[in-house]
């Protein structure tokens, strides 16, 4: 991706190609990821599709995607640094014991239909809440929100948003997809920047003004819950070989381990490769090829080891390249060298709680610095001391 | 290939994001270079051997100093970079062709040292340090870096006086002898890299374009020597020299956007930035009129330098604060 003109501002585009679309079978052994130790059920037991799990204090941290016996239960610590507890299941044929009973939704009170959906596990915009209706990707090379559209019943979405009694409804959308968006949506289609990092969020609210942003995905998703009383175990994948080619779209059971992906499609990793949960900004590496697809894994990105640009060590050069990048305006180049240095309170100082995380800095940084893994060092630093400060204050309060 | 081949495969395990521009430091080192290749062969084919000796002997000089700095503080070795080798190359180019070779490597090695190395390498030092070195030699040994006398001994197709110094010794009316083109086109005495300046505009188009420097500093340093030469041409037309002169004289050309807008002496956003080059451009002319030395740039740019961390204070808002702090 180097560039001959530097001049023009960096842009990294969505994808705007159809990608061929497949359904991938559930998998004979599944891997399900739930934050926390000591979940329930545990190992031994016999697991069924949409069965609630549990963490070891009683709340519901997820459902199971899938039915079978838990063969295993592993402790897995991943680049957050928190604990996740990986159930392995030997999977058998579906047998669901569902949250909640799917059928006619439009006729129960939008109250009734607020409750099922967060008994399903979803979180639901308030009503009267503004609710802007992503169909943008969330990083590059990945399509699953494209995908969502195409295969998905868009207008059933909206009509449950109106049913739950949402404020104003917008309908964000890249320009190419503005065409198919009116068809549905009408007036309410916005059509916005689709190139990184305007499909995520913050800067969506930034781009459409304040308000509850809903992926496309997951309103498709609700409405198929309401339906069928199913909580989300089936996610879209956009399948990235080597070279940064996106290959399929598929419709993945959560849970699937991305060497079963990798071996369905021959696509040959070697040792040094880098494998992502995610596109490749925003992305997670993993460090297991039995890492299970998440309800949020926008995509798998096997990236091969001639392709990977190392971490530099040196120094920053203050260059300035990471400053125009930033959509935040924030000083990457100063917080980077504050953390180094552990001097977080000069973080706070320059807003580094601003930081979503967009990649962007380390993309362009000519001496190659991790400028995304120091901020987000700074930030559980700067929480960290915050929290002792609160506990010490307490202390003090009640000494 | 079967589930275990997979499973045993060892991963790179990393950080986001996973891609990246392509961009760097040899990179932006190397862009810097060719950007200054026009007007160095320019030197090259005015003053001959000369301007290739002292060019060698201080770049040579700057990557031998950044070795043994290196070596001897316990860094890790990165005279590869390249970028010690651009501070020699952009010390020379401000050298008339008659300095001696020692002397030459000296300003290298204190340009390495007292610029760069003390401040802990590349990305720490508060100045340019091809300026530390400059200034090093210049005031200590000034009667082998000075245009008036250093030009005699060579042929060339104009006139050999040094243009400011005819403007500080002699005032404004003694430059009838200088035409505007002919000084743009290169013919005056001065820096043996840095009278060129249609090759240095060539040049500065040239980083401007690959993006490894904006147009902040050198359009803000160029409009500050303006404008400001402008207010003493008011005053007194037949005292001072007119703007014009000012720009196409010295090494402003080459300051704007070769010395002014070296990275870590230099503030990152852009309204420090366009206070960074009009105060460059200020003081530029300013040491031109009132001080003992015929071109203020390198003092001018060094003063900047030191109010750099102050600049650097000037920062853009970040969107979405507010609500957020009223949240």
């Amino acid at each position: 991706m180097r560039r001959i003109f530097g001049i023009l501002p960096t842009r990294l585009w969505y994808e705007s190609v159809e990608l061929p679309y497949e359904e991938f079978p559930v998998p004979e052994r599944a891997m399900i990821l739930v934050a926390g130790e000591g979940v329930t059920p545990g190992k031994g037991d016999r697991i069924r599709s949409g069965e609630r799990i549990r963490s070891a204090g009683g709340a519901v941290m997820g459902f199971s995607p899938v039915t079978g016996e838990i063969e295993e239960c592993l402790d897995i610590r991943w680049s957050d640094g928190e604990v996740y507890t990986g159930l392995v299941v030997a999977t058998a044929a579906d047998e669901w014991e569902l949250p909640i009973t799917g059928g006619e939704y439009l006729s129960q009170s939008p109250a009734e239909v607020r409750s099922l959906l967060a008994e399903a596990g979803f979180t639901v915009p308030a009503a009267g809440e503004r609710v802007i209706v992503s169909c943008l990707e969330r990083d590059l090379l990945v399509s699953t929100a494209r995908q969502a559209l195409r295969g998905g019943d868009a207008a059933a979405g909206l009509r449950l948003l109106e049913h739950l009694g949402a404020g104003e409804i917008v309908v964000a959308v890249p320009e190419d997809l503005a065409e198919a968006a009116a068809a549905f949506a009408g007036e309410r289609v916005t059509v916005v920047r689709s190139y990184h990092p305007y499909g995520m969020a913050p800067l969506l609210e930034r781009e459409c003004g304040a308000g509850t942003v809903l992926g496309i995905e997951e309103l498709l998703a609700m409405v198929t819950a309401l339906r069928t009383g199913r909580p989300f175990c089936e996610k879209l994948v956009t399948l990235i070989d080597r070279g940064g080619r996106p290959v399929k779209n598929l419709r993945v059971r959560v849970g699937t381990p991305v060497s079963d992906i990798i071996r369905a499609y021959d696509i040959p990793v070697e040792d040094g490769d880098r494998v992502v949960l995610g596109g490749p900004l925003c992305g997670r590496s993993i460090s297991r090829l039995d890492f299970p697809v998440l309800v949020d894994t926008d995509a798998v990105l096997v990236q091969g080891h001639d392709d990977i640009i190392p971490i530099g060590e040196g120094s920053c050069l203050s260059c300035g390249a990471c400053v125009r990048v930033c959509p935040y305006n924030l000083q990457a180049h100063l917080l980077s060298r504050y953390v180094e240095f552990s001097l977080f309170e000069r973080c706070e100082d320059l807003d580094i709680d601003s930081c979503i995380e967009c990649g962007l800095c380390a993309y362009v940084c000519t001496a190659r610095r991790p400028l995304v893994q120091f901020i987000q060092f700074g930030k559980r630093e700067l929480a960290r001391i915050k929290e002792e400060e609160a506990q010490e204050e307490e202390e003090e309060v009640t000494a | 290939m079967t589930a275990q081949d997979l499973q045993s495969r060892k991963l790179l395990f990393s950080p986001a994001p996973h891609v990246h521009s392509g961009a760097s430091i040899s990179g932006v080192v190397l862009t810097f270079m060719v950007a200054l290749v026009p007007a160095l062969v320019f030197g090259i084919m005015t003053y001959g051997m000369h301007a290739v000796r002292v060019v060698s002997v201080a770049i040579a000089s700057a990557m031998a100093a950044e070795w043994i700095l290196q070596k001897l503080f316990r860094q890790p070795v990165t005279v590869h970079d390249g970028s010690a080798a651009l501070v020699g190359l952009v010390l020379a180019m401000l050298l008339p062709p008659s300095v001696p070779w020692w002397l030459v490597a000296l300003g290298s090695f204190v340009s390495i040292l007292v610029g760069k190395q003390v401040f802990g390498g590349l990305g720490g030092s508060p100045f340019n340090p091809a300026l530390i070195g400059w200034a090093a030699i210049r005031l200590s040994w000034y009667e082998h870096i000075n245009f008036d006398f250093s030009m005699v001994q060579y042929d060339v197709p104009f006139p050999i006086d040094y243009p400011l110094s005819v403007l500080k010794w002699s005032g404004a009316e003694a430059l009838t002898q200088f035409h505007a083109m002919d000084l743009f086109l290169g013919k005056q005495i001065g820096g043996l890299g840095t009278t060129a300046i249609l090759l240095l505009l060539i040049g500065g188009l040239y980083l401007l374009i690959r993006g490894v420097i904006t147009w902040h500093i050198p359009v803000s340093f160029l409009g500050g020597v303006a404008l400001t030469a402008l207010l003493f041409w008011w005053t007194d037309s037949a005292k001072y020299a007119d703007p014009v002169f000012h720009l196409l004289t010295g090494s402003v050309m080459f300051g704007a956007f070769f010395l002014a807008t070296d990275y870590s002496s230099s503030p990152a956003n852009s309204l420090a930035m366009v206070l960074f080059g009009l105060g460059c451009g200020f003081f530029t002319v300013l040491f031109r009129v009132w001080s003992v030395y015929p071109d203020g740039v390198v003092f001018a740019v060094l003063i900047m330098n030191i109010l750099n961390p102050l600049l650097d204070k000037i920062r853009p808002k970040v969107p979405g604060k507010e609500e957020r702090e009223a949240a």
